[in-house]
């Protein structure tokens, strides 16, 4: 009988969350949409229930904003601060941005944001643990920089464990992830604690999660006479070309594990990293599939289609080279990458046109099994995690619980209405200097955190509003692969399988970056791969490694 | 002042000499309390900043996570750190790296400030020499990543250096020289004498001052030039000066530090370029390997002891000067 009230409620709250996340069509989708549609839902589950039903919600706890809390002392927020938030003139930090000062005046809570040093989060984050003293909230990739996992960190007292109060103090979060049942396993722990709030892209909308991928310049392509290219031979060839039209670089990128990590280019079936495929964990370099990849990017170092200093490369010089012309494809993100070269590359190079080619293969037509596309929450995105000696545990949760409301979802992906965006029929509608600024990302960092990481739920308006070219919104569809199947999900693991993990992972990671670069560069010779790589790589106890992630990914699995 | 006198006439006083420690110290004290006062924050800052900090040390004898007490002595590992180190493929070479990237600056770096100092006393244009003397301490106050930054850029793709070194057949065009293992170490050597020769050198222009000018004058009058002046009365003078300066570099022989090296190096150079305390900032504060690191920290330190006491000891047999 509860559970079927609970259940009605839930469905309700789905319907009600849905409405307003493709709040596209018209009528006013944000406040009036789940009330007059939790009203049916209920009434069909049991005629009594209603009342019952209300009751629950209320047991359940709701949060009302601003909160009514005393506060004890103000509230210490650490998180990284967001690189495109950072390009806005004059802006260095989070405090003082609008994002900032709106969200204290709507959750009616004294908030002072701690930045890192940029490009030193890791291991300010490491210090902040080992210091002792930590601030009420930290916001880190925790599945991905705290090597023993959520309940190691509970236990060391790093981290809430809010289980037991998820559902009174933070009510709009549990519902969601609990109406999406991947979600909820995703966000508890193998020994079902609920630890932390994260960054998740709306998973009706997949293709938000896919932004990065090879980048190909249109114009000399149709100057050579060549169509996009999609296979590996393809891209051979027009690199070719390129080169003899006298491109500099023809293929340059400026991080080799960025570059190389999402996979591209890996159409014999291994890419680098630990993954799975069919159910089982598998490391990718040691593969006979990927000697192919590290033998083909070699065969461009020597034949110069490949940037020589693609490893030393930083992200400004990269700019610099695709943005002056001097680089004719590149691996790239939707907005940093086409949207920001673009109209570098116009001043330079009147009818350059950047567009993004798919994923290649081997055989034309075949779907890409590696590529960049990440999961609606996963190891690489933001946990927020609230300190247990923390003196203002429930603002912290509640605080947290915002942007998962109706009210907070708005805010959060769009900022302020009638300062930032206006509601035009039901759709949330960016500034026009907001939106249409030369650097849009930046200014939208400034008055909502939908750009980057948020604790939020990334809504398709967003994207649709920050790509401006064609050639952006095109991107995500033409990027599209398998990589997905094959990511592992957020597993976690306990504090002995983390240390000796990393142990292992930390050293064979090292090697494979330090090898990799060399092969492509013909510092060692053709053999070395399996005469030399492998028998490292197994002699360093990789087997053990696998078998631990074996076994994490055993335990998501029976969540 | 009557009771003193009185005091000191009952009791014979003992000979500062025979004094046991503590009240050597305390005459020394009741003689001289400003002195002592003053010293007092020098000493505080040791204790503080340098002795207290080191009971972390024993973290490199468990496995320290996060937040745990530092003392914890559930979490004992004995040497297990330090096997994994000595048996880890990395050890050999991170080694042999530092101990040639810390040899070569010793050897082409440790020199270079003297002559320069030696040059800048021959000048007879007292302008120029101080005008040389700014120019040449300017590197020494630029931040260490903007030094780097500018590192990056000479020997980039498209720096004067690079370009130069290529069309002279040595390297690839449009590549940076960064990418080759062989050209590290004389990238950081030399651009380490150009941040530090400036700075480096006053402290030999300073023990230059205190040379006996009447020396000068006797070489002169027994005929000696230039040159055998500078080598029979300016580097004789100057010698314990240079020795002393050489005792403290060699006990960081051992040290190359980590700054440079992470602002210069990529994952391709690690066989020139990854020295040990590069080595413990990446499996220590990236990787979070805390313990593992810390035994790796300790074995350098230890090491570093070690040369000191034999270097220590060679000087003082060969030359009579020693720091102790």
């Amino acid at each position: 009988m509860n559970k079927r009230i609970v259940s009605a409620l839930l469905a309700a709250m789905v319907i009600g969350v849905t409405a307003a996340g493709c709040a596209g069509g018209g009528g006013n989708a944000s406040s009036a949409a789940p009330a007059s549609s939790a009203a049916p839902a209920s009434s069909a589950a049991s005629a009594a229930s209603s009342e019952a039903a209300s009751a629950e919600a209320a047991g359940a706890g709701s949060v009302t904003y601003p909160l009514d809390i005393q506060q004890d002392g103000v509230i210490r927020y650490w998180k990284p601060v967001s690189g495109d938030l950072i390009r806005k003139e004059g802006v260095s930090q989070d405090n003082g941005t609008e994002w900032v000062n709106g969200l204290m005046e709507r959750t009616g809570l004294q908030l002072d944001f701690i930045n890192p040093a940029v490009g030193q989060e890791n291991e300010q984050f490491n210090l902040l643990l080992a210091s002792g003293d930590l601030p009420d909230i930290i916001e880190k990739a925790w599945l991905n920089d705290y090597p023993s996992g959520p309940d190691d960190a509970i236990k060391k007292q790093l981290v809430y464990d809010m289980t037991d109060t998820i559902q009174q103090w933070a009510p709009d979060f549990y519902e969601y992830i609990t109406t999406h049942a991947d979600l909820d396993k995703k966000f508890k722990t193998d020994s079902g604690r609920y630890w932390c709030f994260g960054f998740i892209r709306d998973p009706e909308h997949p293709e938000l999660c896919v932004w990065r991928g090879p980048v190909i310049r249109e114009d000399l392509l149709t100057q050579a006479g060549l169509a996009i290219p999609e296979t590996i031979d393809e891209w051979t060839a027009a690199l070719t070309a390129f080169k003899e039209m006298g491109i500099e670089f023809p293929f340059s990128v400026n991080d080799i594990n960025n570059f190389l990590g999402d996979g591209p280019f890996c159409a014999w079936g291994a890419m680098p990293g630990i993954y799975q495929v069919d159910g089982k964990c598998v490391y990718g370099p040691i593969q006979d599939g990927f000697k192919n990849v590290l033998q083909l990017l070699r065969g461009w170092y020597a034949d110069g289609l490949l940037d020589k200093n693609f490893a030393t490369n930083t992200s400004t010089e990269l700019n610099n080279l695709m943005g002056g012309g001097r680089a004719a494809a590149t691996i790239g993100n939707t907005g940093g990458g086409i949207g920001a070269w673009t109209p570098v590359l116009k001043e330079s190079v009147p009818d350059g046109h950047l567009v993004a080619a798919p994923y290649p293969t081997l055989n034309k037509g075949e779907k890409p099994q590696f590529g960049q596309k990440e999961q609606d929450f996963y190891q690489n995105y933001i946990c927020a995690t609230v300190s247990p000696k923390s003196k203002n545990l429930e603002a912290c949760v509640k605080l947290l619980n915002y942007g998962y409301t109706e009210e907070g979802d708005l805010y959060m992906n769009y900022g302020q209405e009638g300062k930032s965006y206006d509601m035009v029929d039901g759709y949330p509608k960016m500034k026009d200097e907001i939106a249409k600024a030369a650097d849009n990302k930046a200014e939208w960092s400034y008055w909502a955190r939908s750009p980057y990481n948020g604790v939020m739920i990334q809504r398709r308006e967003y994207q649709e509003q920050l790509l401006v070219l064609p050639e952006q919104i095109e991107a995500g569809e033409i990027w599209d692969n398998d990589r997905d199947k094959t990511l592992l999900p957020p597993v976690t693991q306990s504090v002995d399988e983390g240390s000796e993990y990393s142990r292992i992972y930390t050293a064979v990671d090292d090697y494979y970056k330090e090898f990799a670069v060399k092969y492509i560069m013909g510092q060692v010779p053709e053999d070395a791969f399996e005469n030399e790589f492998v028998p490292t790589v197994q002699g360093m106890d990789i087997d053990r490694a696998l078998e631990l992630r074996q076994a994490a990914l055993d335990r998501y699995n029976a969540r | 002042m009557v009771t003193k006198a009185v005091s000191t006439a009952q009791k014979p006083r003992v000979p500062y000499e025979q004094l046991p420690f503590y009240k050597k110290i305390a005459r020394d004290i009741k003689g001289s309390p400003i002195l002592y006062l003053m010293v007092l924050p020098v000493i505080a800052f040791y204790i503080l900043f340098r002795y207290k900090p080191m009971y972390g040390l024993f973290i490199s004898f468990t496995d320290y996570y996060p937040g745990a007490p530092i003392l914890d002595f559930d979490s004992w590992v004995g040497f297990r750190n330090f096997t994994d180190f000595f048996t880890s493929k990395d050890f050999g070479r991170v080694l042999k790296n530092t101990l040639t990237i810390s040899l070569s600056t010793i050897i082409f770096g440790f020199p270079m400030p003297i002559i320069f100092a030696l040059l800048l006393n021959e000048l007879k244009n007292a302008r120029f020499s101080k005008v040389m003397q700014t120019i040449s301490y300017l590197p020494h106050f630029i931040s260490l990543v903007v030094i780097c930054g500018l590192i990056r850029t000479f020997v980039g793709a498209d720096g004067f250096i690079a370009q130069i070194i290529s069309s002279l057949g040595f390297a690839e065009e449009k590549a940076s020289l960064l990418n080759y293992a062989s050209m590290f170490v004389p990238i950081y050597v030399v651009s380490d004498i150009w941040q530090t020769v400036g700075y480096s050198s006053i402290v030999y222009l300073a023990a230059l001052t205190g040379v006996n000018q009447e020396l000068y004058e006797a070489a002169t009058v027994d005929g000696a030039g230039r040159w055998k002046q500078v080598w029979h009365v300016t580097l004789p003078g100057i010698l314990p000066t240079i020795i002393t300066m050489l005792l403290l570099r060699m006990g960081n022989a051992m040290t190359v530090g980590y700054e440079k090296i992470i602002l210069l190096y990529s994952p391709q150079v690690y066989e020139t370029a990854d020295v040990i305390s590069s080595y413990v900032y990446r499996s220590g504060l990236q990787q979070a390997r805390f313990s593992y690191s810390a035994a790796v920290g300790l074995f350098n330190s230890v090491i570093n002891v070690i040369i000191l006491l034999i270097s220590n000891k060679i000087s003082s047999k060969l030359t009579d000067t020693a720091l102790w």
